[in-house]
């Protein structure tokens, strides 16, 4: 089997392919041809569609592969006549909105249920619904030892960005608002922040308000996209800013009563009680950080309907305690309180750690638990079988 | 036998079905009027006289629908139990000062609110849902005769929102429209109180520009209420322009009636002796329940259901907890979703007489007043 694997930088890369490869349809090894691309959201670039059409006539692959969805290489893949799985990761993904969703050789696996009924509910049939996966197999030969446990002990953690970024969307778009459109979106906002498992953004900022924000920051659907404005206005300015705001304000509410651990991006944010250590390496620093905290927390990011961020996998499949927000997807899988802990309030976020600190027997059987199920059932090893076989590749 | 006082400080619909449900269970049941206080939570004079009544009348018990701290009071000084059954929530009251008094038993109707004082450490606090008297009064319910598609039996809440916003900056306008967008898309829970609790920031500016003194219960009330109005008076409009629609209810300003003319609007009906006809006379009947309410049955839903009306209301949790859903009752969960069922069940007669009749059973079998008293009584005596 030959894997024509579009190589954008990307997380879960170097694992996918390490399971790709260690595939053997009818006793025959896989191979991969790794095709170099960039992605700045082009829908056209005739060159770099000439080229990889040469490309892929030329090495004859099977399929193409890619994490996250690309209209050019799916346009490429449907003139090509071979399939395209792109395994999607992130939400929100705008490119999914493209009309090329519909190309017949399209096998687009969502991480996310709720963006999968979102699609499939409408009539496209060319998508699946894929939970996401971790590499336990590298995980497991990560040792700690006294060393690293000096560097990357912890009691409470958390791995994520705090989207500060400069000239994020929403401050960019608040500097223009007048005074009731400020208003109105942080009541909205921080209603929202009350409420776990049902998103109501996008319904709450239609007719005047969308007209405010546009004037304020106009934002274009693409002209081949079925994207909306509340869409795009939602997922990537709103929920993005609440995220942000809801992150750093639960760890500074947890830092008042224990040392956080933060690994974030941004260096220069500076908070009480927080350790803040920059960023933390996914394949370098990541797993010694989840292996030597107490209490891993997941605060997903608000656009994430019901799937199961990356960051939980990478959790559980360190063998590591997991505090998590309500996802629902999370349910399909894994048992409240015997394979994971979620929280439903704020309030009941800061007495969760507060039990679980204080009883690591406890953490420690819940995490073996989870452990155990992700290398049953949500290893890469596992995914390629599924993915494929779903596809109706091999 | 057993003799209870029942103080009357407010009218309440259901005393009546009250005090003779306590008789038919083999007490004796005396009420006495009084003249409603200005000041709810705190009156001397008022609070001398109950105690000088109990004294006199030396009862079993108390008893009075919703809990009022001055009753607690007297019946505390006069060393007499005093129950209280509350059918509004949540209850209005300034702080939980008297709520622990040892001789208070307060029988609280919706499940949130009961957790929540549980929660705090009280008690003094029961969880007793409320009961229904009509199906013992009428015989069985009358099937033809329909006078009306879709009727409503309530007031349009007009609220105060309006007001607080003509005293509000754009800034503060804003953020509670934000507030009120999002909880309107809700049922079965309700975060506008917690939410303004937290929002000190913001209650602080709302206060200081309007000039007003409001807690955030203040604001959440108005708010719930605002929301409320909107939902019956949409629900108003576009069920009057599809079907036969009635409203009774006590005013309704020139505004509101120029968006619904094909609405028909009828006086206030009496509880008990006007009321369960409509119901009964009524394909549909609507329970728009007060927005703030997210997890008790309103005793409108209940008593809609004991007349032999066909129920159509918005969710809340005990609701759909105690009654199937599409079987007993229909609930729904937007004003689009009502408007879409009662489409439904006006052309699925034989279906909607069945969940009619189902629902109509159900509260018969196990909502009757004569079962909660008797709680009351047994609970009261260990």
């Amino acid at each position: 089997m030959k894997v024509f694997f579009i190589n954008i930088s990307s997380f879960c890369n170097a694992d996918f392919a390490d399971a790709l490869l260690r595939y053997s349809h009818e006793g025959k090894p896989t191979e991969i041809y790794y095709y170099d691309f960039e992605n700045h959201g082009e829908r056209n670039d005739p060159l770099r569609e000439e080229d990889m059409l040469k490309s892929i006539k030329r090495e004859g692959p099977d399929f193409a592969f890619s994490f996250n969805y690309y209209p050019i290489v799916s346009k490429v893949c449907q003139k090509a006549g071979i399939k395209y799985v792109s395994w999607v990761y992130d939400n929100p993904h705008i490119a999914l909105y493209s009309y090329t969703l519909i190309n017949s050789c399209n096998e687009v696996f969502l991480f996310d249920s709720g963006m999968y009924e979102g699609f499939f509910s409408q009539g496209i049939k060319t998508v699946h619904y894929m939970p996401l996966a971790v590499n336990t197999r590298r995980l497991s030969g990560i040792e700690v030892n006294s060393e690293t446990l000096a560097k990357y002990s912890s009691e409470v953690s958390f791995v994520g960005s705090l989207y500060t970024e400069e000239h994020n969307l929403y401050d960019r778009m608040y500097e223009k608002l007048d005074s009731y459109t400020r208003g109105y979106l942080e009541g909205l906002m921080r209603s929202q922040m009350q409420v776990q498992g049902y998103d109501f953004i996008k319904k709450s900022i239609q007719g005047k308000i969308m007209e405010q924000m546009y004037a304020a920051m106009p934002m274009e659907p693409n002209k081949d996209g079925a994207e909306t404005r509340e869409y795009m206005y939602g997922d990537y300015v709103i929920n993005r800013k609440i995220s942000g705001i809801e992150r750093l304000e639960i760890l500074k509410q947890i830092a008042k009563h224990h040392t956080v651990d933060l690994y974030t991006k941004d260096e220069t944010l500076v908070a009480e009680g927080i350790r803040n250590h920059g960023i933390a390496q996914y394949y370098d620093t990541m797993p010694y950080v989840f292996k030597s905290s107490d209490i891993n927390l997941n605060i997903t990011l608000r656009s994430i309907r019901n799937g199961i961020p990356l960051r939980c996998f990478d959790i559980m499949g360190c063998g590591a305690f997991l505090l998590s927000n309500f996802q629902s997807d999370l349910f399909r899988f894994f048992e409240p309180d015997k394979d994971f802990v979620f929280y439903e309030s704020r309030n009941d976020l800061l007495e969760k750690i507060e039990f679980y600190l204080k009883n690591p027997e406890m953490r420690q059987k819940i995490a073996e638990s989870a452990y155990e199920k992700i290398k049953k059932d949500h290893t890469y090893d596992i995914r390629v079988e599924q993915i494929l076989s779903e596809a109706n590749i091999m | 036998m057993k003799k209870i006082f029942i103080c009357n400080l407010f009218k309440y619909y259901t005393t009546s079905f009250i005090s003779k449900g306590f008789e038919k269970l083999g007490c004796k049941v005396m009420v006495k009027d009084y003249n409603s206080p200005q000041d709810k939570f705190r009156d001397a004079e008022l609070e001398e006289k109950l105690t000088k009544d109990i004294g006199a009348s030396k009862p079993e018990f108390v008893f009075t629908v919703n809990y009022s701290p001055i009753v607690s009071r007297a019946c505390y000084k006069s060393d007499v139990k005093y129950v209280a059954w509350t059918y509004d929530t949540p209850m209005d009251i300034p702080n939980t000062d008297t709520m622990d008094n040892p001789t208070n038993r307060i029988f609280i109707f919706d499940h949130g609110e009961f957790m929540k004082y549980k929660n705090m450490g009280l008690d003094t606090v029961y969880y007793l849902p409320l009961a229904t008297g009509f199906g013992d009064v009428s015989a069985d319910p009358i099937n033809g005769d329909y006078l009306y598609d879709v009727s409503l039996v309530g007031n349009l809440y007009k609220a105060t929102f309006p007001y607080l916003k003509e005293k509000l900056d754009e800034y503060h306008t804003g953020f509670l429209e934000g507030i009120m967008t999002a909880q309107r898309e809700i049922y079965g829970s309700y975060f506008v109180l917690d939410l303004l609790r937290e929002r000190q920031e913001e209650v602080l500016g709302i206060n200081k520009i309007s000039g007003l003194k409001l807690s955030p219960e203040q604001i959440s009330y108005s708010l719930a209420a605002y929301i409320t109005y909107l939902d019956r008076l949409s629900l108003m409009a576009m069920m009057s322009k599809r079907f036969n629609t009635a409203l009774f209810t006590g005013g309704m300003h020139e505004k509101e009636k120029k968006l619904m003319k094909e609405l028909k609007i009828l006086p206030n009906v009496d509880y008990y002796k006007g009321m369960p006809e409509v119901f009964r006379r009524s394909r549909i009947n609507l329970n728009p329940p007060f927005r703030a309410v997210w997890s008790a049955m309103p005793q409108r839903a209940l008593d809609i259901m004991s007349s032999g009306g066909f129920l159509l209301s918005g969710f809340t949790v005990e609701l759909s907890y105690y009654f199937k859903n599409g079987e007993e009752l229909v609930l729904y969960d937007s004003v689009e979703d009502a408007v879409a069922k009662a489409k439904f069940y006006l052309h699925h007669e034989d279906l909607r007489e069945k969940i009619k009749k189902a629902g109509y059973e159900k509260v018969k079998e196990e909502f009757r007043y004569e079962d909660r008293l008797r709680l009351i009584l047994d609970t009261v005596a260990n």
